[in-house]
């Protein structure tokens, strides 16, 4: 099972060229140089910026994640709910766990693939990279 | 959401130049274009989930067939939302 896709690694179908700085830069923390105490330079206010949008995304991607999974498996593990959570529902719950995030690269996949191809073909409901074209 | 501490002050933005206040704009549009679809992403997982995956649950991964019908319920649901917009078309002409 690859977590890649849900934690940052995310649909590769954009162009990712400003994504370079979502990782984690040491240089950004503001201890870059103790002998000068004067004010960031805009360069590094930018990569901080960066920094700190693509990781809230990421939060935000993963708890989206989580509360689906939430309620897609208990909706189907606890059909009849008793006073705990039995060895069978625990053992349902966390191979529904696992399996839902094998489903979600198959969306990611199949997902991302054909936005590519539609949006090479101009096809309706195709996102130019670049444009914020909504989809739906 | 949890409040993070970025730190940054008015001034610091003031300081950006025009190319970095480019960069950031384009930084953003890319961010929100990636969240649009990881938005779409998990929309169409629990759809097609809650279609493809029936019955008990005891494996950790998709079975074959569930693979499939994954695969398949997210381009037709792509595909339906390509014949709606032409039904739509033909129902506007009609007018």
């Amino acid at each position: 099972m690859s977590f890649g896709g849900f934690f940052g690694g995310g649909s590769s179908s954009s162009s990712d060229k400003n994504n370079n700085t979502s990782s984690s830069s040491s240089t950004s923390s503001g201890f870059s140089n103790p002998l000068s105490p004067s004010s960031p330079s805009g360069s590094e206010t930018l990569q901080k910026l960066q920094a700190a949008v693509a990781e809230q995304a990421n939060v935000v991607n993963a708890r989206t994640l989580i509360s689906k999974v939430n309620e897609v498996c208990f909706a189907n593990c606890i059909t009849n709910p008793g006073t705990s959570i039995s060895a069978g529902e625990n053992k349902c719950l966390n191979a529904c766990m696992e399996k839902y995030f094998d489903a979600w690269n198959v969306t990611s996949r199949v997902f991302t693939t054909r936005v590519q191809r539609e949006s090479a073909t101009g096809s309706i409901g195709g996102v130019s990279p670049g444009g914020g074209k909504e989809l739906f | 959401m949890d409040d993070l501490d970025l730190n940054i002050t008015q001034q610091d933005l003031t300081r950006l130049t025009p190319g970095e206040q480019q960069q950031l704009q384009n930084f953003v549009q890319v961010q929100v274009q990636r969240a649009q679809i990881q938005k779409n992403i998990h929309d169409i997982t629990e759809m097609c989930f809650k279609k493809c995956v029936t019955g008990t649950i005891s494996s950790g991964k998709l079975a074959g067939k569930e693979d499939s019908c994954m695969a398949n319920c997210v381009d037709r649901f792509l595909d339906t939302n390509t014949v709606i917009l032409k039904h739509l078309e033909t129902l506007r002409a009609r007018q």
